[in-house]
C-alpha cells in the first residue's frame, strides 16, 4: 500500500504534507523550491496558444507577466458553479482567460483551442503534487507510490462544489480520496498540539474563500475527538479581493486607469501589488514597481484604510459561529488564524477586537496577547496541510461535521405576502441527518404536484449585535407525478442529509403512495427570495375537501387520458434532453428509455391503468441523476437498472 | 453487549429521551451536550444510523426552547423534570395545552394554588372538559368546593362520560349535597354499572340515611326538651299552687 497525504488545495498555493507519526509531519516539497507565500505549489497552469499543458505551479505563475491569457489560475472559485452564477456575481472580471458557458450551463476556461473544466486545471495541479511528492529525489522520506489523498475543502463549500474537487483528484491518480474542512484540518494539527480538551476558534482566509468554525476537542479513551460545533464564511472572499481593492487604488491614486488595456502590465501591476501586501505584513512602508519604470510608496495605514469595507466583512462570520456554537464566547480556549491574510496585523486586530467584544476569557485573553497571538502556534500557512495528512494517516478523526445550511419548505408566496418557510433540517446541524414536512396539494386535478424546498442561511453580511440574519434560497420547485382525483391529499417529504453533504430528497403522496426521490438538490441552486419563518397556513379542513370532491367527481374521466398524454411529454422531452448531452455513453440507455415509452404509448390510450405518473417520477429521477457532478462514475450497470424499471412499469397493464 | 447498546441507544432517541441517550441531565449547558455527543459520535463512529440518531438528539437538545423540552418531557412522564421548562416557557407564550399540562404538573406538585391559575387560563382559552375537569380537582384540593363544582358542572355539560358524572356526584357528596349527588351518581351507575359511581352511590346512599337519621335525633332531641321543659313548668306550678293553698 503507497503513502497517503493531505493536501491543501488553495485557490492560488496549494500544500501537501504526510504523516510518518502523530508529531512528525512531514511536508511534501516541490521539485522548484518554497513561494515566497509559504507554500509549495502555486495553484497555476500555463498552456500554450494551442492548448497544450506547458507549465504549472510556480513557473506558470512566473508567466503570468507576459502571457496572462494563457495562464490558469484562481480557479477554486470558480468550480462546481454554473457560468451564469459566475457571471452575475461579477467573479469572471478578474480573470484575462477565457471563461465561456460550458456544457449544462457549467463553466468551461478557453485556452486556444482547448475548452476546459475547471475541476480539469484542479486535477493538473494535483496530479503535479502527487508527481513530486512520489519523487525520491525531490521528497526522499517518501519516495514510493501515493495514493490516498485527503484533501481540504472550504467548510462553506456545498456538496456539488466538493465533488468536482473529489472528481479532480480521483482523475489526477489518486485510488482513495477524502475530504476534510479546512479550518477543521488546521484544528486536528492545533489539537495534537495542545493534547487537552479545549474549544477552538478557526479563522481561516485564504485567496478565495473565507471560514469561521467553532470546534471542539476532547479526549475519549486515550483518542483526541474533534469535531466541528457550527461553520460559517464566505463562499467567494479572501486575499484575492484585497488585491483588487488595493489594485483599483493603486491605478486611481497613481493614474494608471489606462492600464486594463494592457493585460500583461495589468498582471504585473496585481503580482506587485500582492507583494507589496505581504511585505506590509511586517513593514510600514514598502514600494511599489509601477508599470512605465516609476516607483512609488505605499503605508500599512494607507492599505488598512482601504481595505477596510472588506476587513469589516469578517466581523459577521465570527458573529454567526459564536452565536450558532452555542458556546459562551468565555467558553473559547484557543483562536487559530489559518491562512495568508491572517499574516497581515490588520487582520488579525479585526478578528480579534470582535472576539473581545463578545467577551471572552481572560486566560484566551492572556494567550492572544502573548507574542504571535491568538495562542496559535500552528502555522498559517502549513496547519491545514498537516491536518489533512494526520486524518490521511488515520492518526486523528474528525466525528462531527457541520451544514451551514438549514432546509425546508416554502408556502407562497401568495399575491400581496411574502411566503413562509417551514423547516425540515436546521441550519448548522450535524450531518447525516434527516427530517420530514408535509405539504398539501389544494388541486386533486393536478397531474403534478409541485413542492418548493428551500435553503437557509445566515446572511453573514447582514447579522451582527446579538442577532443573525437569514436569506432563503429557492432549491428547486420538485415536482411529484401523481394519478387525479378523487381527494387532495398530502405529500409526505423526507429530506436528508447524507454522509457526503449531499441533500437527498423523498416525495410521497399519502393517498397513492407515488413517489419520487431526487439524489442533489444542490444542482438547481435558484435565486435568493424573502421570506418569513412562520406557522404555515392552515391546511383544507375535511369539509372543504369534500365540497372539491363532489364537484370534480363527473370530470374523472377526463383526466387519466390528459394525465397520459402529459406524462409521455415529459419523458420525451428528458430522453431529447439527455441524447444531447451524453449520447455517446448512454446511448444504449436512451434507446431503452424511448422503447419503455413507446410500450407505454399504446396500451396506454386504450388502457387507463398505464402508471404514468411513476414513468414521469422515474424520469425525474433519471435526469437528477445526470445532473449530478458526479455522473460519470454512474455505471452502466445502475443505468440498465433505470432503463429495466421504465420498461417494466411500461409494461404494466 | 455492543449491538445491545447500540439498539437501546436508538430506541431512546426515538422515543425523545434525548437526555438519557447522551447521559445528561435535564437542562444541561451546550457545551456539555456537545462534548457528550462528541464522544458518542466517536463510540459510534462505524454506525451510520446511529450517528444520525445522535446528530437529531442533540439538535433537539440544543434548539429546543423551555416550552419544547417542557412539552417533551412532559410528554415522557417526567413531570417532575417538565415543570421547571413549563413555568418558564408558558408563563410567557404557552398555548391553552401547555397550560393544561403546566397545571397537572403543578398539580402533581402539590402546588394546588399555582395550578389552579393556570388551569384557569386554560380553561379561558380554550375550556374544554379536561381543562375544567383539571381545574375541579385543583379547587377541590383547594377546598374551595363551589369553585370546583361548578367546573364538574361544566365538565358533564361538555364531555359527559360516567366517569364525569361521578366525579361531579363526589364533589357534592364533599359539600354535603347528599341528594343531588345521590340522583347524579344514579345517573353515572346507570351508565356505567360497574363503575366507581355505584360505590359512591352506595356511601352516597348511607351518608344520607346517616343524615336523615340524624335529622330524626335532631328532631326527637328538641321534642324531648319541649316535653322536658313543660313538664319543669308543671311541676313549678303544682307546687306553688300547693305553697299557696298551704
Amino acid at each position: 500500500m503507497g503513502h497517503a497525504i493531505g493536501i491543501d488545495l488553495g485557490t492560488c498555493n496549494s500544500a501537501a504534507a504526510v504523516a510518518l507519526g502523530r508529531n512528525r509531519i512531514a511536508m511534501v516539497e516541490s521539485r522548484y523550491g518554497r513561494t515566497l507565500y509559504g507554500k509549495s505549489f502555486p495553484s497555476y497552469v500555463m498552456f500554450d496558444r494551442c492548448g497544450r499543458k506547458q507549465l504549472i505551479g510556480q513557473r506558470a505563475k512566473e508567466e503570468m507577466r507576459l502571457n496572462p491569457e494563457l495562464v490558469v489560475w484562481g480557479v477554486k472559485r470558480l468550480v462546481g458553479l454554473s457560468y451564469r452564477t459566475a457571471l452575475l456575481s461579477g467573479e469572471l472580471k478578474r480573470f484575462q482567460y477565457a471563461v465561456e458557458e460550458g456544457l449544462g450551463g457549467g463553466i468551461s476556461i478557453r485556452v486556444g483551442d482547448e475548452r476546459f473544466s475547471p475541476s480539469h486545471i484542479l486535477e493538473l495541479t494535483l496530479r503535479e503534487i502527487k508527481e513530486d511528492a512520489e519523487d525520491p529525489r525531490v521528497n526522499p522520506l517518501l519516495g514510493g507510490r501515493v495514493d490516498r489523498a485527503v484533501i481540504s475543502i472550504p467548510a462553506y463549500f456545498k456538496a456539488i462544489r466538493t465533488a468536482p474537487i473529489v472528481e479532480a483528484a480521483r482523475q489526477a491518480g489518486f485510488d482513495t480520496v477524502d475530504t476534510i474542512a479546512e479550518p477543521t484540518a488546521a484544528a486536528i494539527h492545533r489539537s495534537v498540539q495542545v493534547d487537552e480538551d479545549a474549544n477552538i476558534l478557526a479563522f481561516d482566509i485564504g485567496a478565495g474563500t473565507l471560514d469561521v468554525t467553532v470546534m471542539m476537542v476532547v479526549r475519549e479513551g486515550g483518542e483526541l475527538v474533534p469535531g466541528e460545533l457550527c461553520t460559517s464564511g464566505h463562499e467567494a472572499l479572501g486575499g484575492i479581493d484585497m488585491d483588487d481593492l488595493l489594485r483599483a487604488h493603486v491605478v486611481d491614486r497613481f493614474d494608471l486607469r489606462g492600464i486594463e488595456a494592457d493585460p500583461g502590465a495589468a498582471a504585473l501591476l496585481l503580482d506587485e501589488v500582492e507583494k507589496a501586501k505581504i511585505r506590509l505584513s511586517t513593514r510600514e512602508v514598502t514600494s511599489l514597481d509601477l508599470p512605465g519604470g516609476r516607483s512609488a510608496e505605499l503605508r500599512r495605514g494607507e492599505m488598512e484604510e482601504v481595505l477596510r469595507p472588506l476587513l469589516d466583512r469578517f466581523r459577521g462570520p465570527i458573529h454567526v459561529a459564536m452565536l450558532e456554537s452555542g458556546l459562551g464566547p468565555e467558553a473559547l480556549d484557543h483562536v487559530l488564524f489559518i491562512g495568508g491574510p491572517t499574516q497581515m496585523p490588520c487582520v488579525r486586530q479585526v478578528v480579534e477586537d470582535e472576539i473581545r467584544r463578545l467577551g471572552i476569557s481572560p486566560a484566551l485573553e492572556e494567550r492572544m496577547r502573548a507574542p504571535g497571538g491568538g495562542g496559535s502556534s500552528s502555522d498559517p500557512m502549513e496547519g491545514v496541510a498537516r491536518g489533512a495528512a494526520l486524518k490521511a494517516g488515520n492518526i486523528v478523526e474528525p466525528v462531527g461535521k457541520v451544514i451551514a445550511e438549514g432546509y425546508g419548505l416554502m408556502y407562497g408566496p401568495t399575491p400581496g405576502a411574502d411566503g413562509y418557510y417551514a423547516p425540515i433540517i436546521r441550519e448548522n446541524s450535524h450531518y447525516p441527518i434527516s427530517g420530514r414536512g408535509v405539504a398539501w396539494h389544494m388541486d386533486p386535478s393536478a397531474l403534478e404536484v409541485p413542492v418548493p424546498l428551500v435553503a437557509k442561511r445566515p446572511d453573514v453580511d447582514r447579522s451582527g449585535d446579538g442577532r443573525i440574519v437569514y436569506k432563503y434560497e429557492v432549491l428547486g420547485n420538485y415536482t411529484l407525478g401523481i394519478t387525479p382525483g378523487p381527494s387532495c391529499a398530502a405529500i409526505d417529504i423526507e429530506l436528508k442529509v447524507t454522509d457526503d453533504k449531499r441533500i437527498v430528497a423523498r416525495l410521497t403522496h399519502t393517498r397513492t403512495g407515488q413517489q419520487v426521490r431526487f439524489a442533489g438538490l444542490d444542482t438547481m441552486r435558484g435565486e435568493e427570495i424573502e421570506l418569513q419563518e412562520h406557522t404555515p397556513p392552515a391546511a383544507w379542513t375535511e369539509e372543504d375537501v369534500a365540497k372539491l370532491n363532489e364537484t370534480l367527481r363527473d370530470k374523472q374521466g377526463r383526466w387519466t387520458e390528459i394525465h397520459l398524454e402529459h406524462h409521455l411529454h415529459v419523458a420525451r422531452q428528458a430522453i431529447d434532453g439527455i441524447a444531447d448531452r451524453e449520447s455517446g455513453r448512454i446511448g444504449p440507455a436512451v434507446d431503452a428509455l424511448e422503447k419503455a415509452v413507446a410500450r407505454a404509448v399504446v396500451p396506454g390510450r386504450g388502457n387507463p391503468n398505464v402508471d404514468c405518473p411513476t414513468i414521469s417520477n422515474r424520469t425525474k429521477e433519471l435526469l437528477d441523476t445526470l445532473r449530478q457532478p458526479d455522473v460519470k462514475r454512474l455505471s452502466d450497470e445502475e443505468f440498465r437498472g433505470y432503463m429495466e424499471q421504465l420498461i417494466r412499469i411500461a409494461e404494466l397493464k | 453487549m455492543q449491538q445491545k447498546d447500540t439498539l437501546r441507544l436508538a430506541e431512546r432517541i426515538a422515543r425523545g429521551e434525548y437526555e438519557e441517550a447522551l447521559g445528561l441531565e435535564p437542562g444541561a449547558t451546550p457545551e456539555v451536550v456537545s462534548r457528550a455527543h462528541l464522544r458518542l459520535l466517536h463510540r459510534y463512529r462505524g454506525h451510520a444510523w446511529v450517528r444520525e440518531a445522535l446528530n437529531r438528539a442533540k439538535g433537539a437538545l440544543l434548539r429546543e426552547g423551555d416550552l419544547d423540552r417542557g412539552r417533551r418531557l412532559f410528554g415522557l412522564d417526567r413531570v417532575r423534570d417538565a415543570l421547571p421548562f413549563l413555568e418558564a416557557g408558558a408563563a410567557a407564550d404557552g398555548t391553552a395545552e401547555d397550560c393544561l399540562m403546566l397545571g397537572q404538573s403543578l398539580c402533581q406538585a402539590q402546588r394546588f394554588g399555582e395550578a389552579a391559575a393556570h388551569l384557569a387560563r386554560a380553561v379561558a382559552r380554550r375550556g374544554t372538559a379536561e381543562d375544567h375537569a383539571w381545574l375541579a380537582a385543583a379547587y377541590e384540593r383547594l377546598g374551595a368546593w363551589r369553585e370546583a363544582e361548578l367546573a364538574h358542572r361544566r365538565v358533564v355539560a361538555l364531555r359527559g362520560s360516567a366517569d364525569d358524572f361521578a366525579a361531579h356526584g363526589q364533589a357534592l357528596m364533599s359539600m354535603g349535597r347528599y341528594r343531588s349527588a345521590a340522583i347524579v351518581l344514579r345517573h353515572s351507575a346507570s351508565m356505567s354499572p360497574n363503575g366507581i359511581a355505584s360505590e359512591l352511590l352506595g356511601r352516597c346512599r348511607a351518608a344520607l340515611w346517616k343524615a336523615r337519621l340524624g335529622a330524626v335525633r335532631r328532631r326527637c332531641g328538641r321534642v324531648a326538651g319541649a316535653v322536658r321543659i313543660a313538664l319543669t313548668w308543671a311541676i313549678l306550678a303544682i307546687a306553688a299552687g300547693c305553697l299557696v293553698v298551704g
